[in-house]
């Protein structure tokens, strides 16, 4: 036994194996998407022969592009509305936390 | 003077978002709850003071759907904090700092990419000609693919589950950091087996964490559209599709009510957290694990 109750020996091991389950359930769904966007039928599976169509596709329709850009456009405008927001208040806490005044010495 | 001057700025700071969360947070919060009470009319509704949408949510079948989401969303909490307390643990009591923060950004990087998105690859993987059934069949536990893996509780459960373990992981995290190591090696030095010490000191001293996890991923859960309908297919309702449904149909005093009763249900999750534990001390979390 190990101290602080940590658990030595295969737990160790079996903890770190269960971790690295955990973050394959949590991106290998994300990097399937990948080979199926190179898939040329429509069918969801794995492509024989890839190919960037559907990116080809998709970059000439007017409607996705367009949709795409008013996302970026909303997702900037976000962060610059929400940032100024929240960052004197986070700043205010810091202070307060660390016992100093605005601006003074710590 | 200066420093009476110095002792405002907090206060000054807290305006803009203060003013921020009032006008566009707290009054259509204050609204949505009045127009609950309000008659409807063709297309929109009248001040007055009616209960028919309050009455409507709860002889329409819809209270069903309200228990049945708060069903789903406590199965989310329990699974989700089974699956993210043991890698929160190994992050925090087995790897070092460095270690630690590589990890956890893999666990930011599902935050920077669409609910959406992330939902919609498990309606492949789950789906009667995905690779999951695929190896299912392939290794011989079962001779057809499984139906019930997509557009069932089981899947809408997997897609909250994976959607919600970052938001177990990042404060079971902070809290299992802030614990002191003198205290688990006073109880190995006493004779405490691993496991009495793990349940009776690392376990109470982390609830706080677990207990704003909880919240937050309740909150995810219960709220949740996109994740429903994704995986739960066309006749799956949650309070969040319902809702959807009667916006689109223009029943706003029922869409208020609905809301109104959702958003309670958080205050009384909140208030039980604020009676439990202290408020700042998931703040307080944050500060001590830097």
């Amino acid at each position: 036994m190990s101290a602080g109750g940590t658990l030595r020996g295969w737990r160790p091991s079996a903890l770190g194996a269960y971790t690295t389950l955990i973050i394959a359930a949590l991106l290998l769904p994300l990097a399937y998407l990948i080979p199926l966007s190179l898939n040329p039928e429509g069918a969801p599976r794995i492509p024989r022969e890839p190919t960037l169509a559907w990116y080809r596709t998709v970059l000439s329709n007017g409607d996705l592009v367009a949709a795409l850009v008013q996302s970026v456009k909303l997702g900037v405008l976000t962060s610059v509305v929400a940032t100024p927001l929240a960052r004197p208040r986070s700043r205010s806490s810091r202070r307060s936390e660390r016992g100093t005044s605005p601006g003074g010495a710590p | 003077m200066r420093s009476r001057y110095r002792s405002w700025i907090p206060s000054l700071q807290l305006l803009p978002a203060g003013l921020f969360l009032g006008v566009f947070f707290l009054i259509p919060l204050a609204l949505t709850f009045a127009w609950g009470f309000w008659p409807r009319t063709e297309f929109w509704m009248r001040p007055g003071f009616t209960l028919e949408a309050y009455r409507s949510f709860v002889t329409t079948g819809r209270i069903d759907v309200y228990v049945k989401t708060l069903w789903l969303s406590i199965a989310t909490v329990v699974v989700s904090l089974l699956a993210g307390y043991p890698v929160a643990y190994y992050l925090a009591r087995r790897l070092d700092g460095d270690k630690a923060f590589s990890l956890l950004f893999v666990f930011v990087l599902p935050f920077i990419i669409s609910t959406i998105v992330r939902t919609f690859s498990w309606r492949f993987l789950l789906g009667r000609s995905g690779p999951i059934n695929g190896v299912l069949v392939g290794v011989g536990l079962v001779e057809q693919p499984l139906d019930w893996l997509l557009f069932s509780d089981f899947a809408v459960l997997i897609g909250l589950v994976t959607a919600s373990i970052p938001f177990v992981v990042f404060p079971v995290w902070l809290s299992l950091r802030t614990i002191d190591a003198s205290l688990l090696e006073a109880s190995a030095d006493l004779g405490a087996a691993p496991a009495t010490t793990f349940r009776r000191v690392t376990l109470p001293l982390s609830l706080p964490g677990v207990f704003a996890a909880s919240i937050f991923v309740f909150v995810t859960a219960f709220g949740s559209t996109a994740i429903p309908i994704l995986l739960g297919g066309g006749g799956y309702s949650t309070i969040g599709t319902t809702l959807t449904s009667v916006l689109g149909v223009l029943n706003y005093p029922l869409a208020a009510a609905i809301s109104s009763v959702s958003i309670a249900t958080m205050l009384v999750l909140l208030g039980l957290w604020t009676y439990l534990f202290d408020l700042e001390q998931l703040v307080t979390m944050g500060s001590d694990a830097q």
